[in-house]
């Protein structure tokens, strides 16, 4: 036997230790296994593992973009909404949909390395056997909190790996007053880095808080208009089951207000809960949020073609490389 | 091409009886897929050779018991290993808990081309969420009383895949041709089904159908259903009808139509030039 005691004036009859009662005879000191073991596992540690994954399945952090930047450019789309919007219950119900063989129009689904973080999203959509259902718990506030989520996605040949940064809404409604507060750190990294936008509208808040609600709603709609420079937008009325109980008038404004913020944007209705199957709302338009912005993203760019003009009589400065001569 | 077919699976997942009654039939020469060689150990699979021919039901293989097996086989002329590199299956959970691969398997990987993935269809359970139809009115004693601790199993095999695709250094923006994929879809009897095996995938799986539609060529993947056993051997009846008509008349593969084929050894030909 290779482990064993190597006290030979030891008392203790074979099989048991003097100073350590059963089980715990590893502890001795002079329990010769101790040394081995620690080695033998520090061995077969480093000879076993060859390689460890670059991706763990949690949410990336932005230091992680480059494990899939290396193979394409990445596609951001920042999740942007007041409180308890649903931004997360957003991307929670997006992957139930696809989990469940729900699909794209056009995108099929090629993999993620965050599934272990869209699990967890999932999870909170899940009804429990007592007929419960757990809410997502808010986004932290913390302003370096950040969780992108991962996609990879197929249209034909053209491959996107998509990113989706999602954040927490108070940290979003700091920033909406003031895009320099020291907090919103991470609200200001998703307003510069996105290349499209979901903004979230919470018809649960506009039915139960009214005018207050609009006016966060309108002031968050401004701030991202600001510079947004024609980055597409989708306007997402979440939990719309509640869409006809929020006041006419109310919501009329809203909609005026935010047709005047994002001429551009598209209006989408959306909710988690399914009351048929198909259900518009739940299967078809929370799908819908996310592939629209992914068309609009890989539609060809108009070519911004700038006439040459001379600006001196010397060749050589006019001079505007070899595919003039092509 | 590479000259091994790796059998990938999960714990539990089928691989036991496969492979032993695969073993069985090719020293019986029932197949015309011939063993080439002994192999040098077979000692994870003798149990269960042993136990099938009492009538017994192979026991669940220890998911620690990390032995590779090698059949060194030769189908229509060509000399081919069939590797299962992890037999337990726990160096396949811990791919995808871990998130690290070993050096044994990164150099199996690479010396081949042609995976079949063990799946188990019966053992997932379909789980409520807001998103079924009609929330409202679902019975909710149909799902599973458990609440899902960790990935869920259609999360784990694309997470195994894609692990594995990248360790095999293989990009997924075009489709892939090599390694090929079998989708074999395990101890279909317990299904009690009539539908073809990619209907069971789309109904138990959808995801990671999609996945796979998505990432592979679709001439160099497939999904086929496997019952090695053909019966659950719970019985009498049927412990008898398996000592006296021995174990290697037993068992049958699905084709993509939905068609049985008793003769269980030609998964291995699947996607072998002919």
């Amino acid at each position: 036997m290779r482990k064993q005691c190597s006290n030979p004036d030891c008392p203790a009859p074979k099989g048991l230790c003097l100073k350590h009662l059963s089980l715990d005879y590893p502890k001795c000191e002079h329990w010769l296994g101790n040394q081995e073991d620690q080695a033998l596992e520090k061995k077969t540690k480093v000879n076993k593992k060859a390689i460890t994954l670059p991706w763990t399945g949690e949410p990336f952090q932005p230091t992680d973009i480059e494990i899939v930047g290396q193979r394409s450019t990445p596609i951001i789309i920042g999740m942007v909404g007041n409180a308890g919007a649903g931004k997360t219950s957003y991307l929670g119900m997006l992957y139930t949909l696809l989990f469940n063989g729900n699909k794209f129009k056009e995108w099929s689904f090629a993999g993620s390395y965050t599934l272990a973080a869209w699990e967890t999203l999932a999870q909170y959509l899940k009804i429990k056997p007592n007929g419960n259902i757990g809410f997502t718990p808010p986004t932290p506030s913390n302003p370096d909190y950040y969780s992108l989520y991962h996609l990879s996605l197929k249209r034909g040949e053209l491959f996107r790996d998509v990113l989706f940064a999602d954040s927490s809404g108070e940290v979003f409604s700091l920033w909406a007053d003031n895009v320099q507060d020291q907090n919103a750190g991470n609200a200001r990294w998703i307003y510069q880095k996105s290349n499209a936008f979901i903004f979230t509208v919470d018809s649960v808040a506009l039915k139960d808080r009214k005018g207050a609600a609009k006016n966060e709603i309108v002031q968050m709609a401004e701030q991202v208009a600001a510079n947004l420079n024609g980055r597409p937008i989708v306007i997402a009325w979440s939990k719309a089951d509640e869409i006809d109980n929020i006041r006419e008038n109310i919501r009329d404004a809203v909609n005026e207000d935010l047709s005047l913020v994002f001429p551009e944007s598209k209006v989408i209705e959306i909710s988690n809960f399914s009351k048929s199957d198909p259900d518009t709302m739940c299967h078809h338009n929370n799908i819908a949020v996310s592939e629209y912005l992914l068309n609009e993203l890989s539609k060809p760019k108009n070519l911004k073609l700038v006439p040459k003009v001379s600006v001196s009589d010397d060749l050589f400065i006019n001079y505007g490389g070899s595919q003039d001569s092509e | 091409m590479n000259d091994s077919i790796l059998i990938i699976g999960h714990p539990a997942s089928g691989k036991t009886t496969f492979i032993a009654q695969f073993l069985t039939r090719i020293k019986k020469r029932k197949s015309d897929v011939k063993l080439t060689q002994i192999p040098k150990d077979i000692s994870a699979i003798t149990d269960a050779v042993k136990r099938l021919s009492m009538g017994e039901e192979p026991l669940t293989t220890s998911a620690s018991e990390n032995v590779e097996l090698t059949l060194p086989i030769e189908v229509d002329g060509k000399r081919i290993d069939l590797v299962c590199p992890d037999y337990g299956g726990e160096q396949v959970n811990d791919i995808t808990e871990l998130m690290e691969l070993n050096k044994s398997w990164m150099s199996l990987l690479n010396d081949s081309d042609r995976w079949m993935f063990f799946i188990r269809p019966h053992e997932i359970m379909h789980e409520y969420d807001l998103s079924k139809n009609s929330y409202e009115e679902m019975d909710i004693s149909q799902g599973t009383d458990l609440v899902n601790a960790g990935l869920s199993a259609q999360s784990k095999f694309i997470e195994l895949l894609q692990t594995l695709l990248y360790a095999k250094n293989k990009g997924i923006k075009h489709s892939i041709k090599t390694p090929t994929l079998l989708i074999v879809q395990t101890c279909w009897d317990e299904m009690r089904t009539e539908r073809k095996p990619l209907e069971v995938l789309q109904n138990k799986l959808p995801m990671l159908l999609h996945f796979v539609e998505t990432v592979w060529d679709k001439d160099f993947f497939d999904v086929l259903g496997l019952s090695a056993q053909e019966f659950p051997l719970d019985t009498d009846e049927a412990k008898t009808k398996y000592q006296d008509e021995l174990p290697e008349n037993f068992g049958y593969i699905v084709d993509q139509d939905g068609k049985r084929d008793k003769d269980i050894t030609k998964l291995v030909k699947v996607f072998l030039p002919s």
